[in-house]
């Protein structure tokens, strides 16, 4: 694939086109020409919905050849993160989006000298933005609440009006943008206020370093400086500010391969099971009223004095050898919470001076810009709302009706202001309630800039040219203040401002090559100095009472995050990593407190509490939680939508997502909004049956491994002894087998997944379905057990206790992940028994599968040990033609009857060996990356030529941690893992794992 | 005094029938007008086959997805049909050709319809492969090994599955030339009897020309018993090939060597079991008491006695190798069924195929018609549950415990088992009324008439009770 430096917008140009078009009818010549290119446009943007001839290219136009895809760098706006990204554009439109392996932010490259950037790291919802570009339930043009579509013209006049007088307020997310802000600053020029909130918000964290150290700012955090980082309820590997660069930085501190000897510990207090939680070397469950008193007795430790704590569940030994840690580990160490209470921020804060390690671990000098949102802005907004002195509200990008705690009154408080605007993709919560809806383009669509982090300057570009009338949502705020830019293409706004302030010299060119501008190295490099006197009354958060009740966590989840992303099939599919129930929130519940509640999985129960004074409520279905904080009960956010649009129901079939029986039932199919519930402190409250209950569209009801040796793993210590721990399992002799041995005379393809590495956010998931076209089924095929995913991300709970027939019943136990995908087996089960040979081995040892050729026996999938087969049950629909753009144009969809799965990404495979051939060089390492492994934050996931003894996989063959998911049984998998080594003492089990397997064959 | 009984053996025909007496009243039901039994019977069944083809249509039409099968349980009522309707199959052939060989006379007067019976049963057995198949339309011109123009694309002929394409369908054209040329003599007598031209030309047609003469006869009886010969081994092929569609497989709880006796003994058991269910019916509903006598039904009650405790072992077996093999997965695979989530099934299949027929120890209720009528429709069930225990329980829970799941079969897959024995029905009913249902011809050759037989049956006109003892004034032997 080759980089194409984008010099001029051809998303625009079919429209600059059409207008020369238009002025041209002169002469034959300039017709044939003007026609030519038209036609030329019809090609590459040739993903309008509206009909349209077309005709073959005439002349091929420069850098661009049809069937050949390119990548553009750009921005991704899946969630305020701003990760760098690139799009594979092929004939106009994209159809994959990866991470940039150049950004700071998420590329796992940084720092090499490379003249172009190269496919990378990406989250789920990052590699999921597709489905929002292409989703026709977007608003197609502008409307009014009332008359419905109308034309751009009325709005704007409406707008114009509008923004002319009284009290104008922009209401936004996170806007970080150099130019985004200066167009913002005209607005604000004319006297229009900027308010911008996040939904699930950081601002304590702010508020906190505004008092602590002077500097109302997020920090950046830098996990990769860290050897020992304790976490109180910041999922920092799931959602928590800048997922996808913290994932890859606390990886980097993990790695065992090569050598390497030493990782970082990580020490989680939570009361939910989070991501985060689940990775750490030690966990202690702790309710939120616990976390200020843990805190403040972790801070008496390392000598603050701030009196005694308050009563929690730690022991205090516990806490002396973290103090302990922490202290050894000095400026290396660092202390995060995700609370919104202040002082608990305040505490964090005086840790982190303390051990020193502002200016390593976490940097206040070069603040991140991805929370900007000011809660305080908030409050005032909504007071000069109830007040009635607010005129004009352009809500834009957001969605407060359905996000703010109190989102009813801001609905209520919308009916006093007069004129109510929304630039919006969709008609959500709060669009809906607006008079002008002013449909947006796509951030796919749009060319937008961004500084995540600061002095990095990131641009998104347009992938595609605009689907449908839709506008850049900046054009609409410079038409409506009537600026001199307002009949400028934003793009040239966009560039001036940047030409002016931000390239510094640097080309335009390159800037939008690289799709960032790196000016950080002028950043300060003096961090703010502490403030004692800004601790003010923190140590109060240490003597919060527990009332005993039980006591209501909301998360975002990782999947919808704030619920922007809940119209997106892929990502409400794939679930949330650590509860994988697809479809719908849950109230989470320990076991223990299930129990004590007296509730039973699938169970409709209302959650209700008083959080901040206001009586609030949600139902949810309820599910088990094994580690769960006894006495809390546990619900995401993102869910219960009502207006996020016709949610994919039944097996994705249209006509189904739009029953009215189906949509009545929603409060139950798309899960509760929990968005009420959530509170600065602590929120205690109670949970009663509603009677109801539902079946629950797991992706995996069994979560112990049953002592078996698939998952394997040992201790730090053990493995320093030992570097075969946990893996010295005596296997028979692998050279039996009845067939012909198999010879790779050229490539042999081959994977190796590091355990230690894989965090289980499942990004690989939704990157595999994307890049391989895998349907989504919906919520009753998933609770049959039918999703299709060819990668699945077992999760696996272990502790000493007994197995007791269904889920572990475990108090805290430790929870793996596993990338499941086709082993590609030499000894492959499935090959021998398919009657028709659709399934096969290659020459280079994959496991082939002939979709054209399977006659649906499914009796390859029986016979596959790793139950890695999916069967297409149905006819999957693809009948949604602006959803087809979507669809990799590389490889087929398959039709019903067919069983399909992992493939290693076989296009990518060709594509790679043809590039090597025309360029006449062999494969080199690291050239072909399948879909999962390019976008493993952590790079868990490894593939390449075990042929090629200088590849990873095959240097890595030889490390004694390398293994093969069920050796015993001579199936020789391409796919091998390496054990996970936990950083924390031996367990019991780790030290005697072969007389364990014999207790097991007793048992 | 026509018939001259043994002393020592009871007579394989009740009722001191004269060969006219046979001849009539087997052809009385292809003759003469139905009863309403019979148009009851055929009608519920042709009913029940109409459930079966819309649902299968159904499943053709939305695809496998309207069965409850998933991810990791990819075969569920399909397969295990398929497996019952083969196992029913085999007792036709054991009972016409083993005991034929074997000189089995008592077999006569039963064989017809047990052959019968495994025709249809191996019908029934073909569908369900075929429809299991995510693509019929193709799949079905894909399994056959036909000169193609796809270049190196051909069967795979190391697949248990190809191999079940040809066993079934080798069983298939055997049992069914068999049973035809089995047919000839009777057709041929029937043809004689017929007073409408189209019955003269359908049986004249199909009786091929037989007159009756020596030479007929000869040639009669040595194709028979090649046929005989031929169709033996495949009892034992048929269910063995069947067998090593699990036995071949890595999946703890198929992958096991005892399967293949284990499934021809549990073929003969569910066969015997069917045979049993169908004579009894038969006999009742067709008056054939004369015919179909209580030794016959204690016979097969000792083969169900013998074949169920043949599989009883084999369940022992299989735990007992579970364990001894020291494989977590294969021991646990047992443990699972018979305490996992699917113990239920588990023990449906111990308490109908181990346990109940145990009570056949008794030669009281050996002689019961009504008892084994129940006990023949526990085996019935026990057989499909075998299956369905073998199948699902495997599957359901085998290596990685994250794929484990369970599996809730659909309405249509339940209508789709009760439709195939509409259809089974539906067969049997259209066979006993267009074909002689007892093999009159070879019934005629058990009867043991003596010198002074009387072809008119007149003077045997008298009731000759044949229970235990020979009837009154038949001469006592002496042992001495």
């Amino acid at each position: 694939m080759e980089i194409q430096t984008q010099n001029d917008d051809f998303s625009d140009m079919p429209a600059e086109l059409r207008q020369e078009a238009e002025q041209v009818s002169k002469s034959r010549r300039d017709f044939m020409k003007v026609t030519g290119m038209a036609a030329m446009g019809a090609v590459i943007a040739g993903c309008t919905a509206e009909d349209r001839i077309v005709k073959p290219l005439v002349n091929k136009p420069e850098g661009i050849t049809p069937g050949v895809a390119y990548q553009y760098a750009s921005t991704c706006q899946g969630c305020s993160a701003n990760c760098g990204t690139l799009m594979k554009v092929r004939d106009g439109r994209p159809v994959k989006i990866e991470g940039n392996n150049l950004s700071p932010i998420n590329g796992k490259h940084r720092g090499l000298n490379m003249d172009a950037p190269k496919a990378g790291a990406l989250c789920a919802v990052g590699q999921a933005q597709l489905w929002t570009l292409y989703n026709p339930d977007r608003l197609q043009g502008p409307r009014h609440k009332e008359d419905g579509e109308v034309e751009w013209s009325k709005l704007d006049a409406a707008a114009s009006a509008a923004v002319k007088g009284g009290k104008v307020v922009l209401l936004t997310g996170t806007i970080s943008g150099s130019s985004a802000n200066a167009v913002i600053g005209k607005l604000k020029a004319k006297g229009a206020h900027h308010v911008s909130y996040d939904a699930v918000s950081r601002y304590s964290i702010a508020k906190a370093h505004a008092d602590t150290h002077g500097k109302s700012a997020v920090p950046r955090y830098r996990f990769a400086e860290a050897t020992v980082v304790v976490t109180f309820d910041a999922d920092f590997l799931g959602t928590w500010i800048s997922p996808v660069e913290h994932a890859r930085d606390w990886a980097t501190q993990r790695d065992l391969k090569f050598g390497r000897d030493s990782m970082s510990r990580l020490v989680a207090f939570e009361a939910r099971m989070s991501l985060t939680g689940a990775n750490a070397d030690e966990r202690h469950r702790i309710k939120d009223s616990e976390r200020g008193a843990v805190l403040v007795e972790l801070a008496n430790k390392l000598g603050a004095n701030l009196g005694a704590a308050g009563k929690h569940s730690v022991p205090a030994d516990v806490i002396e050898k973290l103090a302990d840690e922490l202290k050894s580990a000095g400026k290396r160490g660092l202390v995060v919470t995700g609370s919104r209470d202040v002082r608990e921020q305040k505490l964090c804060n005086w840790i982190n001076h303390t051990l020193g390690a502002y200016g390593t671990t976490l940097d206040l000098a070069a603040a991140s810009h991805q929370k900007l949102g000011n809660d305080e802005d908030l409050a005032r907004l909504l007071k000069d709302m109830e007040a009635g002195s607010v005129s004009t509200l352009i809500v834009w990008g957001c969605n407060p009706v359905y996000d703010l705690p109190d989102g009813e009154k801001f609905k209520e408080l919308m009916g006093k202001v007069s004129n109510t605007i929304a630039i919006t993709l969709r008609a959500d919560e709060t669009a809906s309630e607006c008079t002008w809806l002013a449909a947006s383009d796509d951030a796919l669509e749009s060319w937008n800039d961004f500084e995540p982090v600061k002095g990095l300057h990131t641009l998104a570009q347009p992938g595609v040219r605009r689907l449908w009338d839709t506008r850049n949502g900046y054009s609409c705020l410079l038409k409506w203040m009537d600026d001199a830019d307002k009949n400028k293409e934003y793009r040239d706004v966009l560039k001036a401002h940047w030409e002016a302030n931000v390239l510094n010299g640097q080309s335009w060119g390159s800037a939008v090559e690289m799709g960032f501008v790196d000016r950080s190295a002028a950043n300060s490099k003096t961090q703010p100095d502490f403030r004692p006197a800004g601790m003010g009354d923190a140590k109060a958060a240490g003597s919060v009472a527990d009332t005993g009740a039980l006591e209501v966590t909301v998360y975002e989840s990782y999947n919808l995050r704030d619920g922007r992303h809940a119209v997106n099939g892929w990502l409400q599919e794939m679930a949330d990593p650590m509860v994988r129930v697809s479809w719908t929130n849950l109230a989470l519940m320990s076991p223990t407190t299930m129990e004590a509640q007296g509730v039973a999985e699938g169970d409709i129960v209302e959650v209700s509490a008083d959080v901040d004074g206001r009586k609030a409520s949600c139902k949810v279905p309820v599910m088990r939680q094994p580690g769960q904080a006894e006495g809390t009960v546990a619900i995401s956010l993102g869910y219960g939508r009502t207006k996020a649009g016709p949610i994919v129901h039944g097996r994705g079939k249209e006509e189904d997502a739009v029953d009215p029986d189906l949509l009545a039932e929603g409060v139950y199919r798309i899960g509760g909004n929990a968005f009420p519930l959530m509170g600065t402190t602590a929120v205690g409250g109670s949970i009663s049956k509603t009677g109801d209950s539902i079946r629950l569209a797991k992706i995996s009801k069994h979560d112990s491994q049953e002592g078996r040796p698939i998952l394997k793993q040992t201790s730090l210590e053990e493995w320093k002894k030992k570097p075969n721990a946990g893996n010295d399992q005596e296997l028979p002799s692998a050279d039996f087998t009845i067939w012909p041995k198999w010879e790779y005379k050229g490539h042999k393809w081959g994977m190796t997944v590091d355990l230690n590495a894989c965090i289980g956010c499942g990004a690989c998931q939704v990157a595999c379905s994307v890049e391989n076209n895998v349907p989504i089924v919906g919520k009753e095929e998933v609770w049959r057990r039918r999703e299709m995913h060819w990668v699945r991300i077992d999760a696996y709970y272990e502790d000493d206790s007994p197995f007791d027939g269904n889920l572990t019943k475990n108090e805290n136990p430790e929870v793996g992940f596993q990338p499941m995908m086709c082993q590609h087996c030499e000894n492959a089960p499935c090959e021998t028994v398919c009657p028709v040979i659709a399934t096969s081995h290659s020459e280079e040892g994959l496991n082939v599968q002939a979709y054209n050729r399977c006659i649906g026996t499914r009796y390859c999938a029986n016979n596959c040990p790793y139950k890695v087969r999916r069967f297409n049950w149905f006819r999957y629909e693809h009948h949604n033609l602006t959803m087809n753009l979507a669809l990799n144009p590389d490889l087929v969809v398959r039709s019903r009857g067919v069983m399909e799965k992992c493939s290693m990404c076989a296009q990518r495979i060709y594509e790679g060996k043809r590039n090597a051939a025309l360029n006449n060089e062999d494969v080199k390492d690291g050239n072909i990356q399948t879909a999962c492994a390019q976008t493993c934050p952590t790079d868990a996931i490894m593939f390449g030529d075990r042929n090629d003894a200088k590849s990873t996989v095959a240097r890595l063959e030889k490390d004694p941690r390398n293994y093969a998911v069920l050796a015993e049984i001579n199936t020789r998998p391409a796919v091998t893992y390496l054990t996970k080594v936990r950083n924390r003492p031996a367990k019991k089990s780790e030290l005697a794992l072969e007389h364990d397997a014999h207790a097991h064959e007793e048992h | 005094m026509g018939h001259v009984y043994s002393p020592l053996r009871k007579p394989l025909v009740d009722g001191d029938k004269s060969m006219h007496d046979i001849t009539h009243d087997v052809c009385r039901s292809i003759e003469g007008k139905p009863t309403a039994l019979w148009w009851y019977g055929f009608l519920v069944s042709a009913a029940v086959l109409g459930v079966f083809l819309v649902v299968t249509g159904w499943t053709l039409y939305e695809g496998i997805g309207v069965w409850g099968l998933n991810k990791t349980v990819g075969w569920g009522f399909d397969i295990t049909n398929f497996v019952f309707w083969v196992g029913i199959g085999h007792a036709g052939t054991l009972i016409s050709a083993v005991l034929h060989l074997f000189r089995q006379k008592w077999r006569t007067s039963i064989n017809r319809s047990a052959e019968a019976m495994t025709l249809f049963a191996v019908v029934c057995a073909g569908l369900f492969p075929l429809i299991h198949m995510g693509r019929l339309w193709i799949g079905f011109l894909w399994v056959a090994p036909y000169p193609n123009l796809r270049g190196p694309l051909w069967v795979n002929f190391r697949s248990p599955l190809l191999w079940d394409v040809f066993a079934i369908s080798t069983y298939l054209t055997i049992s069914a030339v068999f049973w035809y040329i089995g047919l000839i003599p009777d057709l041929a007598t029937v043809r004689d009897r017929a007073k409408h031209w189209a019955r003269k030309l359908f049986y004249g047609t199909l009786a091929q020309g037989w007159n009756g003469s020596v030479r007929n006869w000869n040639h009669y009886e040595k194709a028979y018993m090649i046929f005989a010969g031929l169709a033996t081994p495949l009892v034992f092929s048929v269910h063995s090939i069947v067998s090593m569609d699990f036995a071949t497989s890595v999946i703890p709880g198929w992958h096991t060597t005892i399967f293949p006796p284990y499934f021809v003994a549990g073929a003969i058991f569910s066969g015997f079991g069917m045979v049993l269910t169908l004579l009894l019916i038969a006999r009742k509903t067709m008056r054939l008491e004369s015919y179909i006598t209580l030794d016959h039904l204690e016979s097969m009650g000792k083969v169900i006695i013998l074949t169920g405790s043949m599989v009883g072992l084999a369940y022992g077996t299989e735990f007992f190798i579970a364990w001894y093999s020291g494989s977590i997965y294969e021991s646990f695979a047992f443990i699972n069924r018979a305490t996992g989530p699917f113990a239920w099934s588990y023990w449906i299949m111990v308490s109908c195929n181990v346990i109940s027929p145990q009570t056949l120890w008794f030669r009281k209720l050996r002689r019961n018609p009504w008892f084994l009528f129940i006990l023949s429709i526990f085996v019935n069930i026990g057989m499909w549950f075998e299956r369905f225990v073998i199948i699902v329980t495997s599957l359901h829970r085998d290596y990685l415990p994250s794929s484990w799941s369970y599996y809730y079969p659909t309405t249509i897959e339940v209508l789709e088992l009760v439709g195939s024995f509409g259809l089974f029905f539906f067969l049997f009913f259209l066979f006993v009324r267009v074909m002689p249902a007892v093999a009159f011809g070879e019934v005629k050759g058990v009867l043991k008439m003596g010198k002074n037989y009387d072809p008119t049956g007149a003077s045997a006109k008298k009731h000759v009770p044949h229970d235990d003892k020979p009837a009154e004034g038949t001469p006592e032997v002496s042992h001495a």
